[in-house]
């Protein structure tokens, strides 16, 4: 089946995701076609809690739309299932997709999540 | 005296309203009152959809409750949403961010004070920038419902900017009774909109108190979204 991969991530959208950019997809992203994959935002010191934090899950790096070209793939079925991204209309409050950045945050040796969570402002 | 610029970058925590974003960073917290009469703009962009800017200067709204265009980097000639808004000497510089997904996102804004002199002074312009989704079907959904300049606290000027995700929308402008705009096709740029290429109306007088009403439609058969913006000059310094 026709897919498209994120170049930056590789995960994979829908093969109409071209054709129906700014209807389904990409809200938002500007006119040319990107990926609407989100990713960590390392370069930058991550939230801290304020005293109206309701959960340190809360926190962390903030998210991007990463933004990368996508290019056209043939993939099975159950490639397609493995690699889906999850997208923007599936998690319009993006929690879904933050639970596993977190634990991405967590694991990454870059990330000054946990130092931060340290620090109250 | 030489310009003041103020910069930051902070992540917004999830489900979270920052009061006051210039006042979370220890090191800008000197630049909180403006250090004299100026000259203000701000530029803003957002790294994900779902964070709104407010921005105040003493008891004095410019910017209401306003969507931002997603991008890791602002552009100055384009993301400017706030350009002519006079602080006085002494006034408190409030950038509230209001974050209401379920990640954290990154505010990056540049606050920019001119210092002028008593005769440079002018009326402020007050901005709101909205993003809504826009029914397949829908027709004359109210954009601004809702919104603080809805009904503009004085006389002023009223210029509207949009844009569309996609092809397909259609809006109409009303001030009261008077149809300022029959439907106009909104150009399918699928971001916030820049000025001057997505000005749709320019230049309409709306005195204090009067209903700004922008009505979109969407004839296609799946949801759109609507990118708009109203610029609401005032008429004489409040």
């Amino acid at each position: 089946m026709r897919a498209f991969e994120c170049s930056s991530t590789g995960l994979l959208f829908p093969g109409d995701y071209i054709e129906e950019w700014g209807r389904k997809y990409g809200i938002g992203l500007g006119p040319v076609p990107v990926s609407e994959c989100w990713e960590s935002n390392y370069e930058l010191p991550p939230a801290t809690p304020t005293r109206d934090t309701r959960s340190l899950d809360d926190c962390g790096h903030g998210v991007r739309s990463c933004m990368a070209p996508v290019f056209p793939v043939d993939v099975t079925p159950e490639e397609f299932k493995k690699r889906r991204a999850i997208l923007n209309s599936e998690d319009p409050s993006g929690a879904l997709r933050w639970e596993i950045l977190r634990r991405k945050q967590d694991e990454n040796p870059r990330s000054q999540r946990a130092t931060a969570l340290a620090i109250r402002s | 005296m030489q310009p003041i610029v103020i910069s930051g970058s902070p992540s917004i925590p999830a489900n979270t309203i920052v009061d006051n974003v210039i006042a979370q960073d220890p090191s800008l917290r000197r630049y909180l009152r403006s250090p004299f009469l100026a000259s203000g703009s701000l530029t803003a962009v957002i790294s994900a959809t779902g964070v709104r800017v407010s921005m105040d200067y003493g008891s004095k709204n410019v910017v209401d409750n306003s969507d931002l265009r997603v991008a890791t980097f602002f552009d100055m000639e384009f993301d400017t949403i706030a350009r002519q808004w006079f602080p006085n000497e002494g006034d408190q510089l409030v950038l509230r961010a209001a974050n209401t997904t379920g990640a954290p996102v990154t505010l990056q804004y540049r606050i920019v004070l001119t210092p002028i002199d008593i005769s440079q002074l002018a009326p402020d312009r007050r901005v709101v920038q909205r993003i809504a989704t826009i029914l397949a079907g829908a027709v004359d959904t109210v954009v601004y419902d809702g919104s603080r300049y809805e009904r503009p606290p004085v006389d002023c000027i009223l210029d509207v900017l949009a844009t569309a995700s996609a092809a397909g929308l259609t809006q109409q402008v009303y001030v009261e009774m008077d149809s300022i705009a029959p439907a106009q096709t909104v150009r399918p740029a699928n971001r916030v909109p820049q000025v001057p290429q997505d000005i749709m109306i320019e230049d309409v007088e709306v005195p204090q108190d009067k209903l700004i009403q922008v009505l979109v439609s969407n004839p296609t058969g799946g949801n759109l979204t609507y990118f708009g913006r109203l610029e609401l000059p005032e008429l004489i310094r409040t």
